[in-house]
């Protein structure tokens, strides 16, 4: 029996305790804390907590309890705000990183339902989701070895800087994975279809006047086209997870999924805000020794 | 408030296990950081990772994890407009209603708006007129209208849905005041839309006021 789960045990390990670089780890420290920075500052969350108690009344106590968010505060939440940028942008800078994260991951975990609070308890959907599970990694990881304004002190395994990255990129490829997964789950196999995708596109760009509309126009009239990009999405995101494996399907799918959110922007005028976050999958140290190769030639 | 406090843990949203983790996940976090000086060791970043792949479970990180398809035989929305003295309306720019965006205040209009009692959806409603006045004022001073590019400006991460901004001179923006609201629901019938051409051509097939707020003087 043993001997059987041997084998398994020895990939799973070698998986997660790959040999890991310090600075696409500290790459992933930069992204995730800047995307965070960007995306407060592209929101006014504290705003959410002054308005009227009407608007407020759909909130459960449980739900205020659990995020430790009450109505008409807009004040504490500025504070809470400061606080939380502070955080990042010291994890950032690879200040005291185990520390700003953590404070980071708590913060934002209080602020991110505040977008939505008024409909949903649910901070899933605006953004947030990934960035404060990974606050949350990073401050557990050796994520400010380098690209820091602090050099580091005792030298480290390769496998410390291997699993942190390796679960950020595991949080990236379940948006994928399960969106695909959830479409034949919830409506199976009728999903990739003519009327589906024509309905969507439709419908994303009647029901308000939205940015673009002319690939939207040009689609609805192309069945074969519809049906195509139907497969084509369900396809892509049902792989997505072999970029964990892969370095050539990361080659592919990674390039493919930017070109995924461009097309879903233009026909479906649907912004995907965590888009930045398949460049975790990039291979910085190899850029940055070739940027190193080409100052020395 | 306390009664919802104790049934925390119990109503916890099973599809959100990602980020009901984070607690433990900052609780354990403290623990280890009180034995610092100790080499980590793999049975600990065994258990991190446990902590951190729970967020496996949350599978409504993607909007479109829950699609399903578009109900038959009707689509519906719902939409805003601001009313003048004398009733005529202008549609209203997104902006305006930040700092809640637009497609969260629709749901909200549709489904929380209605539970209310109607004391409280004049005082919701009069707050809304409030928040497009302000923006109907600072349209048409030339200002900015809204505030989620006070930093980045248009640089800013834009709404999940990409909204077309309607009062981008001030020439576009009404001169009136707002002193009410309308909200209309907007329904399409499906049956039409295997007629692309058709639907764009006819926008708007059926408009029902659903909502009317004035200002009392």
């Amino acid at each position: 029996m043993m001997a059987f789960l041997e084998r398994p045990a020895r990939w799973w390990n070698g998986f997660w305790f790959a040999k890991g670089s310090p600075y696409n780890l500290a790459a992933a420290r930069v992204l995730f804390s800047l995307h965070g920075v960007w995306l407060l500052l592209s929101r006014d969350l504290p705003s959410m907590s002054g308005l009227p108690a009407e608007m407020w009344a759909a909130v459960s106590p449980h739900v205020q309890w659990r995020y430790l968010m009450f109505h008409g505060h807009p004040e504490i939440e500025y504070g809470v705000q400061a606080i939380a940028l502070a955080a990042l942008i010291a994890a950032a800078l690879g200040l005291w990183p185990h520390i700003s994260f953590l404070l980071s991951a708590v913060l934002l975990y209080h602020l991110a339902p505040l977008e939505t609070v008024i409909i949903t308890s649910e901070p899933t959907t605006r953004g947030f989701e990934i960035t404060i599970l990974a606050t949350a990694v990073l401050s557990f990881a050796p994520c400010a070895d380098v690209w820091s304004v602090r050099r580091r002190g005792s030298p480290r395994d390769d496998w410390e800087y291997g699993w942190p990255l390796r679960l950020l990129q595991l949080f990236v490829v379940q948006i994928y994975f399960f969106s695909g997964w959830a479409k034949l789950m919830w409506t199976g196999f009728n999903w990739i279809s003519v009327e589906n995708m024509r309905g969507y596109i439709l419908y994303s760009n009647l029901t308000e006047p939205v940015t673009f509309t002319k690939l939207g126009i040009f689609l609805t009239g192309q069945p074969l086209l519809l049906w195509l990009l139907a497969f084509g999405s369900v396809v892509f995101e049902l792989a997505f997870p072999a970029v964990l494996f892969s370095r050539a399907a990361r080659y592919v799918l990674i390039p493919l999924g930017f070109l995924f959110h461009i097309g879903i922007l233009f026909s479906l005028n649907i912004a995907f805000p965590g888009v930045s976050r398949l460049l975790i999958f990039v291979n910085w140290d190899c850029l940055r020794l070739r940027a190193l190769r080409v100052r020395e030639e | 408030m306390w009664a919802g406090f104790f049934s925390l843990r119990r109503r916890v949203d099973p599809y959100n296990r990602g980020l009901d983790s984070i607690p433990w996940f900052c609780w354990w976090r403290v623990r280890v950081a009180a034995r610092i000086g100790s080499r980590q060791a793999r049975s600990e970043t065994s258990r991190e990772r446990f902590f951190g792949l729970h967020g496996f479970g949350d599978r409504r990180d993607w909007s479109q994890s829950t699609d399903q398809p578009l109900p038959l035989p009707y689509v519906d929305a719902l939409r805003s407009a601001g009313a003048g003295f004398t009733g005529e309306e202008h549609p209203i720019d997104f902006r305006a209603w930040q700092p809640i965006s637009c497609w969260e205040l629709r749901q909200w209009f549709d489904r929380r708006f209605p539970r209310l009692t109607v004391t409280q959806q004049e005082v919701a409603a009069q707050f809304l007129l409030e928040l497009a006045e302000h923006g109907r004022v600072r349209g048409r001073e030339g200002l900015p209208i809204g505030n989620f590019g006070r930093v980045f400006g248009p640089l800013a991460i834009p709404l999940f849905h990409t909204y077309r901004p309607i009062w981008n001179q001030p020439t576009d923006v009404p001169a009136a005041p707002f002193l009410g609201l309308r909200w209309y629901r907007i329904t399409w019938d499906r049956a039409a839309w295997s007629d692309p051409e058709r639907v764009w051509r006819a926008e708007t097939p059926t408009a029902e006021l659903h909502y009317e707020y004035f200002a009392r003087p």
